[in-house]
């Protein structure tokens, strides 16, 4: 009789140290998704401060956000890696963003010069169009 | 006409319209180069259950659940990750724009707001207090994940209403 108190005792020693590491285990790894949560977020915030639209990626971070509140098991690497391929392609989006930028204000600077050498042209030329039919008196 | 300059369009109106033309082309450049966001600031409301300004409660019992709504904006160049800590104070101990309530956090909630975005969300808050207490400041912090910093730091924003704690049950 002893024998099995003592037998019961371990088993519940057992079960309630396997108990505590496990829920340790846990509260060590949402704290670890939380700061690797945070790591992503300071670098979509970069990436949005030099000027590359993040909209998509802070979707992804709210869903993952959510879940981390809600006690959810998440994925972080699939916004780890999508950041990733962002970071390799900025040099490319911050070039094409700038010629766009370029284009359009040498489109706008082209239109003064523009309208000064064509204005006369095209205003002569429609004058002398609706103009053709006349008949000169002499 | 012989050797004389046909001049058909008239050259103040001409002259005008060059003025025009650069005067525009020059604000479209302008408007083109100039940063999106050049005050950037974020904001806080605080708003009744029905998520509109105005008609708080203004009795609440202890342990009571009381529901109200939160409202965010963004107006920085990049995503904000901010908590709203809510404390319950009176008036010697509301926050300032430099300082925090002196007051323990009684719940955060935290939201990631994209840039130019807002965020209206609902949320329940407990009236932790003793009986004895009167009137209460229920207390609302706006704190952001500082990206240089790497921690949480107080805007000094906050909002605050005035409560009177009813001995018994609201009904």
């Amino acid at each position: 009789m002893k024998h099995l108190h003592i037998k019961v005792i371990y088993v519940l020693l057992s079960i309630l140290l396997v108990t505590c590491f496990t829920m340790g285990v846990i509260v060590v790894y949402a704290d670890d998704l939380y700061s690797e949560f945070l790591d992503l977020y300071v670098e979509v915030a970069r990436l949005a401060q030099q000027g590359i639209d993040v909209s998509n990626l802070v979707e992804k971070l709210k869903e993952a956000h959510e879940a981390l509140t809600n006690g959810r098991s998440i994925n972080l690497s699939i916004i780890r890696a999508e950041i990733d391929n962002t970071r390799h392609e900025i040099s490319r989006i911050v070039l094409y963003k700038n010629l766009v930028k370029g284009s359009a204000i040498l489109g706008l600077i082209s239109i003064p010069i523009l309208v000064y050498i064509l204005l006369p042209r095209v205003y002569l030329y429609i004058w002398y169009k609706s103009r053709r039919k006349w008949v000169v008196k002499t | 006409m012989g050797g004389q300059n046909l001049n058909l369009l008239d050259e103040e109106v001409f002259a005008v319209i060059i003025a025009i033309s650069v005067v525009g082309s020059a604000v479209a450049i302008a408007q083109i180069l100039r940063p999106e966001i050049v005050e950037p600031f974020q904001a806080m409301g605080l708003l009744s259950e029905d998520l509109v300004i105005g008609d708080y409660p203004r009795i609440v019992y202890p342990r009571q659940n009381l529901s109200l709504g939160i409202f965010i904006y963004n107006h920085r160049p990049y995503p904000i990750l901010v908590q709203v800590r809510y404390k319950i104070g009176n008036s010697t101990t509301l926050p300032t724009n430099t300082t925090p309530s002196p007051e323990p956090t009684i719940k955060i909630f935290e939201f990631l707001v994209d840039v130019k975005k807002n965020i209206t969300q609902r949320v329940t808050v407990p009236i932790a207090v003793n009986k004895s207490a009167n009137r209460v400041a229920l207390i609302f912090e706006l704190w952001i994940y500082s990206i240089e910093e790497r921690e949480w730091v107080y805007t000094g924003i906050w909002n605050h209403i005035y409560v009177d704690v009813s001995k018994a049950p609201v009904l």
